[in-house]
């Protein structure tokens, strides 16, 4: 009975994954993870989804709304990018970025709209 | 060519390149509130895309239910496993368009209220609704903004009856984007 409860809180306050300390289970170009999507989204969703995954390639835009900061990442597509939202719980050493340089982001893979988006993302150097 | 034809000339492409044709936003605003007096249920994203042609109306976007991030671990897990099973279902798509497009003006700028009627995908499920927005013209952008109910029942969205109570039947959504033109590559 005491366990059970305990068990509850526990589960009911267990915390978000921490992203800095998480391991990659994937690693991979930015062009490369929009390719596997593009050849076959169901495919891509079973490997990828819900997987860590990082991504390294040229930021195209970095973007911050109402202090939510997307980077997205070229991936040599014609209208899509790896788009990398910045996660909320991690303190960032940055969140600004240059247009061209080459960045790897650590994050969630949730799947394809018209880009490949990644969520809770953070800088590995 | 003379100078008074060039002056024409530039006049003719400021007046063009006053809002008009495709816009787009793949960084919109997505979120949701399903709180009860019993619980807080809330999540959001900001990894939406919206579509929109300013010529015919026609609006699209779409949203990746993973992305969505709640306050509590656990009541992601089960908002992706148990209701919206994510992982057989990853999106949801609103296919439709503004219905009085007539009342908007895209050279001038201000706040238009507009009616957006259409078909939305979730959980699988197809359903025709309607909604109000706004679309505020600011220069070349555009901006959207709409709010809707979305009911659970109508997305075959079974909650289990030992937490009915503490999920709301009918969820608030809040949509917002600020749409740039879309310039052909």
């Amino acid at each position: 009975m005491v366990g059970g409860v305990a068990t509850g809180i526990y589960l009911w306050n267990k915390p978000h994954q921490n992203m800095q300390r998480a391991t990659a289970d994937l690693t991979l170009t930015a062009a490369e993870l929009m390719a596997a999507f593009n050849t076959d989204e169901n495919a891509a969703n079973t490997k990828y989804l819900d997987k860590v995954v990082a991504v390294t390639g040229k930021v195209a835009t970095a973007t911050t709304t109402e202090g939510t900061t997307v980077v997205s990442l070229e991936a040599n597509d014609d209208f899509g990018v790896v788009s990398c939202e910045l996660d909320k719980l991690s303190k960032h050493k940055r969140t600004t970025f240059s247009q061209g340089e080459e960045v790897t982001l650590k994050g969630v893979c949730v799947g394809k709209t018209l880009d490949v988006v990644l969520v809770r993302c953070v800088l590995t150097e | 060519m003379k100078k008074t034809s060039w002056i024409v000339f530039l006049l003719f492409f400021a007046t063009i390149a006053h809002a008009q044709g495709k816009f787009y936003s793949k960084t919109a605003a997505v979120s949701f509130n399903a709180t009860t007096p019993l619980e807080d249920i809330e999540a959001q994203t900001g990894t939406g895309t919206i579509v929109f042609d300013a010529q015919t109306g026609k609006l699209e976007s779409t949203v990746l239910i993973k992305a969505f991030q709640f306050k509590r671990a656990l009541m992601q897990e089960h908002f992706n496993e148990n209701y919206l099973e994510s992982s057989k279902y990853p999106k949801a798509t609103f296919k439709g368009a503004i219905t009085n497009l007539a009342d908007v003006n895209f050279k001038k700028d201000g706040a238009y209220k507009v009616k957006v009627k259409g078909t939305m995908e979730l959980h699988g499920v197809k359903k025709d609704m309607t909604s109000d927005g706004t679309l505020t013209v600011a220069g070349k952008n555009v901006k959207v903004n709409s709010d809707f109910i979305v009911k659970c029942a109508d997305y075959d969205i079974k909650i289990p009856s030992v937490v009915s109570d503490k999920i709301a039947k009918e969820v608030k959504v809040k949509v917002s984007g600020d749409l740039q033109p879309l310039v052909g590559k």
